[in-house]
C-alpha cells in the first residue's frame, strides 16, 4: 500500500473526493470504482472496508479508503432490497409515455441496461430515463406525475 | 399582486440573507439546493427545500429550466438571484418574466445593456459619465505622441491584439513616447503578428470606488453613498469599507451624480452598482462597469444607512414606489466589511474545502456576521470558497477598525485555513488606517 498516492494526480484525488462525498450522503454503504489502472473500494464501515475518513485528513487516510487494488475487493452483497434507481434530474415523473397507455414498467417485469424506464418533465421538456441497469423490477417508489427532487429513489430492482 | 413567494436560486450566505428578509416582509420561501448543498444552513432556514441537480452548477444552480420547474412546482411567483450564477443573466430575467415569476432584479434590458462593455462604455458617455481617456488603434509613433498629448502623461501604450503585460509600456516623459512605442510596437509584433497600439492614460495609484443605485419603477432614482473596495487581490475584493476614506467633497458628489445620471440614462430598476476607477493622486474618475445585482459588499452601506437593500430589492420589484426620498438618507459613522474564505494565504490562497470543526464569530453592537457557516458544516469544493462576511459599524473609521482588529482576533474558526490572517495585515497596515487605500496596497502586502 505504501506510495499509493504517489501516482494519484490532484485531479485524481478530487474526483475521490467528489466520491467520498456521495457515498456519505447516500443511503448506501459500498460503492467500487474501476478506473482501468486503478480500482477503488470506498466503504462506509461495514465489514470489508476500513470507515471512510474525512478528507481533510492527514496523509494516511486516504490509504485506508483507497485501495489500489490488483486484485479487485470481492463485491459487497447487495442490500437485501435491491439496488435503488434514482432520479437523474429534477421534473416531474411520467410512468407512462400516454394518457391510457401502460406504465412503462411494472413490478415484476425484467429491464435491460437501457430499457426505458420513466420520463422527466422540466418545462415541457422530456427526458427517458433507462434503467441503466439489467433486473427484475421489485418496486415502483413514486405515483406517476409526481414532483421528484434529483436523486430521488424511483425504482428498486433486483440485479439479473 | 405583492410576492407572496419566492425562489431562492442561489446557494451560501447570500442565500440566506436573502431568507431572513423575506421572513422580515412575510415572504415564503424555497430553496433550491445542488445535492451538494442538501444540508447547507440556507435549506435548513428556508419554508421548503428541492434538490434540482448533481453539484456542479453547471447541472444545477445554472440550469434555467430546471430553476422555472422548480418554481412553478412549488407554486412561487417569484424568484431572486441572489449574485453570481444567474443574477446577470438577461436570458433567466426574461425567461422569469415568460413564466409570469417576478425577477427580483432589473429588466431583461438593463441587464442586456450594461452587461455589453462597449454598449455601457457608450451610455456612460452620453450621460456625461468620464470614462478612461484612450484612444482607437494608432498606425505610428507620431499619432500615438498626438493622442498622448490630449490625454496627458502618464500614459500607458497597449498592443492592440495583447495580452498578459506583452506590448504593454507606460510612458511618463512624453518626449520618449516615440521611442518607447517602436519598443513596444516591435514587441507587440512578435508576440502577436500585430504591430499596432493605442494609448490610454496610465493611473498609477488606483483605487475602486462604487456607488450603491436604488431605483424603483416609477422613475426614481437615488444613491446610497459610495463604498471603497481597492482592496483586491486579482480582481478579488478583500476587505470594503462606507463611506470611501480620504475622498474630497467634490469627488465624492461627482461620483454619485454620474452614477445616478448613469442609472437614469437606461431607466435602471432595483439595487444596481455602478463601478469607477478613481485616480488618487489626479484627483480624477472613469466609469468601470455596472453591475446589475445585490453586491456582495451591500452590507456596509446597510449599515450607514440603516436601509436593508434586499428587502428593498423585494418592494421595488412588487411595484412601490421608494418610501424614502435622496434627503431622507443620513450617512452615519464608518462601516467595514472583511470578506473571509476557505483559503490558505500561506499557500498562494489554495482553497481549503473541508469540515468546520469549530465556529465562534464575533458578536456585540456594530458587529454583523453574514454567513451561511456553522459548526459540523463541511465546506464544499465545488463553488467559491468565501464563508462569511464580517461587517463592523463605528461612529467613526478608526472606532471601526479597532472594532475590526477586535473582531477579527476573537473570530474561531476550526478546521480549516482562513484568509483571516491576511485581512489582518490589510486592516492592521499603517497606509490602510492612513485611508491611503489603493489597489497598490494587497500588491505591497503580498510581495513582503
Amino acid at each position: 500500500m505504501a506510495g499509493t498516492a504517489d501516482f494519484l494526480t490532484d485531479a485524481d484525488l478530487t474526483r475521490i473526493e467528489r466520491l467520498m462525498e456521495a457515498l456519505d450522503r447516500s443511503g448506501v454503504d459500498y460503492m467500487k470504482v474501476d478506473f482501468g489502472e486503478l480500482q477503488l473500494t470506498l466503504g462506509k464501515g461495514a465489514p470489508l472496508a476500513p470507515r471512510t475518513p474525512p478528507v481533510s485528513a492527514p496523509a494516511p487516510a486516504p490509504a485506508a479508503a483507497v485501495r489500489a487494488a490488483p486484485a479487485p475487493a470481492p463485491a459487497p452483497a447487495p442490500t437485501a432490497s435491491g439496488e435503488v434507481i434514482a432520479a437523474p434530474l429534477m421534473g416531474r415523473y411520467y410512468a407512462k409515455p400516454e394518457q391510457g397507455a401502460a406504465p412503462f414498467v411494472q413490478v415484476g417485469d425484467m429491464v435491460t441496461k437501457d430499457t426505458t424506464i420513466c420520463l422527466i418533465e422540466v418545462m415541457k421538456t422530456f427526458t427517458s430515463v433507462p434503467a441503466g441497469m439489467a433486473g427484475r423490477v421489485v418496486e415502483v417508489l413514486v405515483a406517476d406525475e409526481a414532483v421528484v427532487e434529483y436523486g430521488q429513489p424511483l425504482f428498486r430492482i433486483e440485479k439479473a | 399582486m405583492a410576492i407572496q413567494r419566492v425562489l431562492i436560486a442561489n446557494r451560501g450566505e447570500i442565500a440566506v440573507r436573502i431568507i431572513r428578509a423575506c421572513r422580515a416582509l412575510g415572504i415564503e420561501t424555497v430553496q433550491v439546493v445542488s445535492d451538494a448543498d442538501r444540508d447547507s444552513l440556507a435549506a435548513r432556514l428556508a419554508d421548503r427545500t428541492l434538490c434540482i441537480g448533481p453539484a456542479e452548477s453547471a447541472k444545477s444552480y445554472l440550469q434555467i429550466e430546471t430553476l422555472l420547474m422548480a418554481a412553478s412546482v412549488t407554486g412561487c411567483d417569484a424568484v431572486h438571484p441572489g449574485y453570481g450564477f444567474l443574477s446577470e443573466s438577461a436570458d433567466f430575467a426574461r425567461r422569469c418574466a415568460e413564466e409570469k415569476l417576478t425577477f427580483v432584479g432589473p429588466t431583461p434590458d438593463n441587464i442586456t445593456r450594461m452587461g455589453n462593455k462597449i454598449e455601457a462604455r457608450r451610455v456612460a458617455l452620453a450621460a456625461g459619465v468620464p470614462v478612461l481617456p484612450g484612444s482607437e488603434k494608432v498606425a505610428s509613433a507620431n499619432e500615438a505622441l498626438a493622442k498622448a498629448r490630449e490625454i496627458g502623461a502618464p500614459v500607458m501604450l497597449k498592443a492592440a491584439a495583447g495580452g498578459g503585460g506583452r506590448g504593454m509600456k507606460i510612458v511618463h516623459d512624453l518626449g520618449k513616447l516615440a521611442e518607447t512605442f517602436q519598443a513596444a510596437s516591435a514587441e507587440a509584433k512578435a508576440a502577436f503578428g500585430d504591430g499596432s497600439m493605442y494609448v490610454e492614460r496610465y493611473v498609477a495609484k488606483a483605487r475602486h470606488v462604487e456607488v450603491q443605485i436604488l431605483a424603483d419603477s416609477h422613475g426614481t432614482v437615488l444613491h446610497l453613498g459610495e463604498r471603497d473596495c481597492s482592496s483586491q487581490r486579482r480582481h478579488q475584493k478583500m476587505v470594503e469599507e462606507a463611506p470611501a476614506p480620504q475622498l474630497s467633497d467634490t469627488l465624492r458628489q461627482g461620483l454619485q451624480q454620474a452614477a445616478v445620471a448613469l442609472a437614469r440614462a437606461i431607466d435602471y430598476v432595483g439595487a444596481g452598482t455602478v463601478e469607477f476607477l478613481v485616480d488618487a493622486e489626479r484627483e480624477g474618475f472613469y466609469f468601470l462597469e455596472v453591475n446589475t445585482r445585490i453586491q456582495v459588499e451591500h452590507p456596509v452601506t446597510e449599515m450607514i444607512t440603516g436601509i436593508d437593500l434586499v428587502q428593498e430589492q423585494f418592494r421595488v420589484a412588487n411595484g412601490e414606489r421608494l418610501s424614502f426620498s435622496q434627503q431622507d438618507i443620513r450617512f452615519t459613522g464608518h462601516a467595514i466589511e472583511a470578506r473571509v474564505n476557505a483559503e490558505s494565504p500561506a499557500q498562494g490562497f489554495r482553497p481549503t474545502p473541508g469540515r468546520i470543526t469549530g465556529w465562534t464569530p464575533p458578536e456585540g453592537p456594530g458587529i454583523r456576521v453574514d454567513s451561511h457557516c456553522y459548526e459540523g458544516y463541511r465546506v464544499p469544493i465545488f463553488y467559491d470558497s468565501m464563508i462569511a462576511k464580517l461587517i463592523v459599524h463605528g461612529r467613526d473609521r478608526a472606532e471601526a477598525l479597532a472594532m475590526m482588529e477586535g473582531a477579527l482576533a476573537g473570530f474561531e474558526i476550526g478546521g480549516i485555513e482562513t484568509t483571516i490572517p491576511f485581512v489582518q495585515r490589510i486592516v492592521t497596515d499603517a497606509a490602510f488606517a492612513r485611508g491611503d487605500v489603493s489597489t497598490v496596497l494587497v500588491d505591497r502586502l503580498m510581495a513582503s
